[in-house]
């Protein structure tokens, strides 16, 4: 595996710039992803690039991977000015990327995923492939089986398939983009371990990601990113979270809530030993019991990919339950059509908004009566009654601040914060008793962001319950009552915020602790 | 009337495997473009415009061999078409196949209409012959198996030799996983259009190839309703059949072609209606598709995962 | 230099229809130089075509006989493709439609005149209809490739068809000892069955009548009914219907049951009203131009109304072209099969902008 970067990798000094960028700008359809952003990274340096989502850092580091190309600008390696027109390019030039979303066959085992990229051998390369990985592991601690299949292993394994492929080609440059997201705390650290190895062998990494935290745990410098400029880059030991918080955000960041205390009613939703499988026919829900009650909002922490999403499409009636009971103000509502349970007064914000959310190319007042078409008042005998729909569609825009040219434009116009309204207008509008939110924020600038959380608390303040799933600790905690914490299908511990720390949350999604109590 | 059996299943057998070949070759690239993924519908326009071709170059060169490779020139020539439309500029496969059908079949329709109804000479065709003296001697087995034309032989090879490709070699993990996921190859620095057109060209060639038997070993003679047999069609659904393995697309067309050459059979001896006998391979069709898709189903196999989804580097 | 391609959001109307119609032409181009190349003059065979089939009151009463069944299909085939459920069995359909029809000629010649044609178009819309169930229902309950089903179907159609004409129905007192074109074929259906038509043309009225009223129901279901209003969200977003609690299963049935009966009225009106009997030669190939035609017109009633105007007018001046100019029959096939290519292509302009920039 003699690549000529890593020969030159092998004498590079410290210090030396491995990477530099000037004035890149890049422009997608509506939006400056990039505007003249300059970024350097030396060798021996573990370099965070910091934003919110959608500052662009994703976009600058497709770009120095070849999947994008920058409309002007410059990229130099290694002090040579070079085009990089495709992920071989940067391949070539010691290069490697691990995306936020593996770039894995999920099919194929871990050996033909890494031969994939490169072997000597026509045959299939296992022999080759295996020993390769053992040096691996010796080396960073990278441990993975080669014949296992990828849909079999779990998030961590998987991004360790991911980094492996990366050195396998001989990266001395390595980017990781937002890594930890599907992480637990614990492998978190392990993950640190790794990446500073690598910063001692002279290895330049650059870290994408928009946790603070991270920052401080494993970077000497950092870049942060808004709205597609870059703001400052500082060394990591010379600034402080709240700094770095106010040039993510542009201004002051609360950093708690304010939440009232209110009043608990009885139980809207009771999940009772619920069981159900996955896509793959594997255990996903493995028994899990909860209420959640008028007025309370009840949040699912956990890394995804632990049962939250099977969960959810249980109780609002996308997927079957093999075993258990689901309950909506004393009724059992198991295995009832999707239909017949939104009737019984659950809403639902989906988690991909634009793929189950909307109805991209029908107007948004089409798309608000997406739940209701078939009742009165929208239907008249054999016919929609569409005088009745805008009428309703004009008071919504206004009440839930959706901007829009007008209801009939298409709702795939619209900005993600305003779709997300759109879909609120539409789950809200008939007064639901329950709302079952997954991941509403996700993607979202802070505006959009900020203007979600205010609604499930106003809501919460009508004695609505509401079960929150989100990935974002930090939202999950300030705006819960309650917290669950999900782990390979089971809940392991119910806690209150205010009664346990991050520590121990993280342990609970890692499955290393379990509460024999509950909070109720 | 005498009726022999043994002479009777022997003859299902060779008719069948016989009548099986165009199928299992064109079938054969079609797991390959789809495997890529690249959905070609045009397969039955790219077999009876390689038909078309060979039957053409035979009857004037006199020469089958020569007919087979022009067949098969054809058949990547006109797929390069659909190729770049499903590649580069990123169309609606299902269409494009389709009008690549119609072109096809237009196509082989306005080149072969002077030599309606003629025959092709015994030189000009793929002869079955036995494959060693005496071969066709031994009973049963002897002239089904051991005396086929060689195009026969050539495909079962060919099927052995593209699964082992397939599965076993890393040309066939990156095949794979082009069609798999598509992002994934790309960020690791495979060409991922070079790999779909390759793929694409390669099913047209083997349809092509496909056409050729089907014309120079098996039907010899231009008719209009040779364009009318949808051979084509019957190997696509023998690609989702087999799950879009080689080995298994074997099983596939030799299954559908004895249940043929029962049919023949049955006409031949039984006297029943012609007609409905030739709708039965394309009811076997829908059957064996509901087959295929319970046991999908079952085993949660399916289509590699990028089939007719155009890749886009970097488009969300 | 460099080509740089970007995705368009919101392409308007008139870039839509711009870069379809352009599509046309450079077919058309492409074809003429297919025709150069066997030696006839394109410019004498595009106005052959275009001047009977549009110029001369015969002429354009054949694009309107054509148009009909046309129309009837395409609009079917539209509501269905946009679902994205791919009938291109629509000639199978169209078939079951006129063997249904036939059925009813002979066997109910006592009934009244407007009786018994209504009848007859009614048994052709039925037959069309249940024929498309089986392909929807596999694919709603198995996922099984309706490209193909619907095909086959067509093939089994087409074999039923030969078998009937070859056997039970077939004909054997012919008029005064004459077989169609060396065909067998079956009776000739009583007059009291044929459908009338408008005097001097083929055009038959009580079909076009039919036909419009179709039209008008298609649209107000597609628009203005819950049940359109389900098809709309299926084809756009099916993951998005899943949510909602819209059955897939049952928008497609639906959608299906009127493509079909759809086709199976367009098949009944050939044979009621113009073929007047069965032949191995009956199909016409509306089945699979309609194809062409929905892909074209889409959901737009103006844009169906054009399309197939144009494309009965190609296949009226398409048949003058096999006998005056001895082209074999499938080559209409090789024009379809190449303008669809065009407008295929087309389409990637519709999605994207393409710009040359110089370095």
């Amino acid at each position: 595996m003699a690549s000529e970067s890593a020969a030159v990798a092998g004498a590079a000094r410290q210090g030396e710039i491995l990477v530099r960028m000037v004035g890149i700008v890049k422009r997608f359809p509506g939006v400056l992803a990039n505007d003249h952003v300059d970024f350097e990274l030396r060798a021996g340096e573990i370099h965070a690039l910091l934003g919110e989502n959608g500052a662009g850092k994703t976009t600058l580091m497709n770009i120095l991977y070849g999947i994008y190309h920058a409309d002007e600008g410059e990229i130099y390696v290694r002090g040579k000015r070079v085009e990089i027109r495709s992920p071989r390019d940067a391949m070539k030039l010691g290069i490697g990327m691990v995306h936020q979303h593996f770039m894995l066959v999920d099919r194929h085992t871990v050996a033909e995923n890494i031969a994939l990229g490169y072997a000597k051998s026509i045959l299939n390369p296992l022999k080759e492939v295996k020993e390769r990985l053992r040096e691996f592991a010796e080396k960073y601690g990278l441990e993975v089986d080669p014949d296992a299949y990828i849909w079999q292993l779990s998030a961590g394994e998987q991004q360790r398939v991911e980094i492996i492929k990366a050195l396998y080609r001989g990266a001395d440059i390595l980017i990781l983009d937002e890594p930890t997201s599907v992480l637990t705390p614990q492998e978190t650290r392990e993950l640190f371990k790794i990446l500073k190895k690598m910063r001692e062998e002279g290895k330049g990494v650059i870290f994408i990601t928009h946790k603070l935290d991270e920052v401080f745990q494993v970077a000497d410098r950092v870049t942060v990113m808004r709205r597609g400029k870059v703001v400052g880059t500082l060394l990591a030991s010379q600034t402080t979270k709240e700094e770095l918080a106010r040039m993510m955000v542009g201004r002051e960041v609360l950093f708690r809530l304010q939440k009232e205390h209110i009043e608990r009613g009885k139980p809207v939703l009771e999940v009772e030993n619920l069981h159900a499988l996955n896509d793959r026919g594997l255990p996903a829900v493995r028994g899990v019991t909860f209420k959640v009650r008028e007025g309370e909002i009840f949040g699912i922490a956990g890394v995804a990919g632990n049962g939250q999403r099977e969960l959810v499409e249980v109780i609002v009636g996308l997927r079957k339950a093999t075993a258990g009971r689901v309950i909506i103000d004393g009724v059992d509502m198991t295995n009832k059509s999707p239909r017949e349970i939104a009737e019984r007064g659950v809403a639902h914000i989906p988690e991909e908004r634009l793929r189950h959310g909307i109805v991209p190319n029908l107007s948004v007042a089409e798309n608000l009566i997406l739940k209701d078409y078939f009742k009165k008042p929208y239907r008249k005998g054999l016919l929609i009654d569409y005088s009745k729909v805008l009428e309703d569609a004009d008071r919504l825009i206004n009440r839930f601040d959706i901007i829009t040219p007008s209801p009939f434009t298409p709702a795939k116009l619209l900005s993600g914060g305003n779709i997300q309204r759109l879909i609120c207008a539409r789950e809200l509008a008939k007064e639901p008793r329950l709302i079952v939110a997954a991941h509403p924020t996700y993607g979202l600038d802070v505006g959009a962001t900020e203007y979600i959380r205010r609604i499930l608390l106003e809501q919460r303040k009508k004695g609505v319950a509401i079960l929150l799933i989100s990935e974002d600790l930090e939202e999950i905690l300030q705006l819960s009552d309650r917290v669950a914490v999900m782990f390979n299908g089971e809940i392991v511990g119910v806690v209150r915020p205010e009664e346990t720390t991050v520590e121990e949350i993280g342990l609970m999604m890692a499955g290393a602790k379990r509460l024999t109590s509950q909070a109720a | 009337m005498e009726v022999n059996v043994v002479e009777i299943i022997e003859n299902i057998i060779r008719v069948g495997l016989k009548v099986s070949t165009p199928l299992l070759l064109a079938s054969l690239g079609e797991i390959y473009a789809e495997r890529s993924g690249i959905l070609n519908l045009g397969v039955e326009g790219m077999m009876m415009a390689g038909g078309a071709a060979a039957f053409l170059t035979a009857l004037w060169t006199g020469n089958p061999w020569v007919g087979v490779l022009v067949a098969m020139v054809v058949g990547a020539a006109i797929s390069l078409v659909h190729a770049v439309i499903s590649i580069h500029l990123r169309g609606n496969q299902v269409v494009s196949g389709l009008a690549l059908t119609m072109f096809g079949l237009g196509l082989a329709s306005v080149m072969a209409r002077d030599y309606i109804g003629t025959p092709l000479p015994t030189k000009a065709r793929l002869v079955a012959k036995p494959i060693f003296e005496g071969a066709d001697k031994i009973p049963v087995v002897g002239r089904a198996l051991l005396a086929q034309d060689p195009l026969f032989y050539i495909s079962l090879g060919l099927a052995v030799l593209l699964w082992f490709v397939l599965f076993k070699t890393r040309i066939g993990v990156i095949i794979r996983s082009v069609g798999e996921n598509p992002a994934a190859a790309d960020a690791l620095g495979v060409n991922v259009y070079a790999v779909r057109y390759a793929c694409t060209l390669f099913g047209g060639a083997m349809a092509g190839l496909g056409g050729a038997h089907l014309m120079l070993a098996i039907i010899a003679n231009w008719t209009e309703t040779v364009l009318l047999m949808g051979k084509g069609w019957i190997a696509i659904a023998l690609v989702i059949f087999a799950l879009w393995s080689p080995l298994r697309a074997i099983f596939g067309a030799y299954f559908f072609g004895i249940v043929e050459g029962i049919g023949y059979s049955l006409q031949l001896h039984l006297g029943m209606s012609e007609w409905l006998l030739s709708a039965v391979p394309y009811a076997l069709t829908i059957l064996i598709l509901v087959a295929g898709a319970t046991e999908r189903m079952r085993r949660k196999m399916g289509a590699p995962a990028a089939l007719g989804v155009p890749y886009v580097r970097g488009e969300k | 230099m460099r080509i740089i391609v970007r995705k368009r959001v919101a392409p308007s109307k008139k870039l839509v229809i711009g870069i379809r119609v352009g599509s046309i032409l450079l077919g058309l181009l492409v074809i003429a130089v297919v025709f150069w190349a066997r030696g006839l003059n394109p410019l004498e065979v595009y106005y052959a075509i275009f001047y009977n089939a549009f110029v001369t009151p015969l002429g354009l009463a054949e694009t309107l006989v054509n148009m009909i069944p046309l129309l009837l299909i395409s609009v079917g085939l539209a509501m269905a493709f946009n679902m994205k459920f791919w009938n291109i069995g629509a000639e199978g359909q169209f078939l079951l439609g006129a063997m249904a029809a036939f059925w009813v000629a002979m066997n109910f010649q006592n009934l009244p005149k407007p009786v018994l044609i209504s009848l007859i178009l009614i048994a052709g819309f039925l037959a069309g209809a249940i024929w498309a169930i089986p392909p929807a229902l596999l694919r709603a309950k198995l996922n099984v490739n309706e490209v193909i089903t619907t095909l086959m179907m067509y093939y089994i159609a087409y074999y039923i068809l030969q078998h009937m004409v070859h056997g039970p129905w077939m004909a054997h007192e012919e008029w005064g000892g004459l077989q169609w074109g060396g065909y067998a074929h079956s009776a000739i259906i009583a007059e009291k069955a044929w459908i009338p038509q408008i005097s001097g043309t083929r055009i038959c009225w009580p079909t076009l009548i039919v036909s419009i009223v179709s039209l008008i129901a298609v649209y107000a279901i597609w628009y203005k009914t819950p049940v359109g209003y389900e098809m709309r969200v299926v084809g756009d977003n099916p993951e998005a219907a899943r949510c909602a609690g819209i059955s897939y299963a049952k928008t497609v049935l639906v959608a299906m049951l009127i493509s079909g009966g759809l086709a199976g009225i367009a098949g009944a009106n050939e044979l009621a009203g113009i073929q007047h009997k069965l032949l191995p030669t009956f199909p016409r190939g509306y089945g699979f131009t309609g194809i062409i035609t929905a892909w074209l017109g889409g959901m737009s009633l103006p844009g169906q109304i054009l399309a197939n105007f144009f494309f009965g007018g190609l296949m009226a001046g398409g048949d003058y072209l096999v006998i005056i100019f001895k082209l074999p029959s499938f080559t209409v096939q090789m024009f379809n099969g190449a303008l669809l290519f065009f407008v295929v292509m087309g389409e990637f302009l519709v999605n994207y902008r393409v710009r040359i920039v110089r370095r």
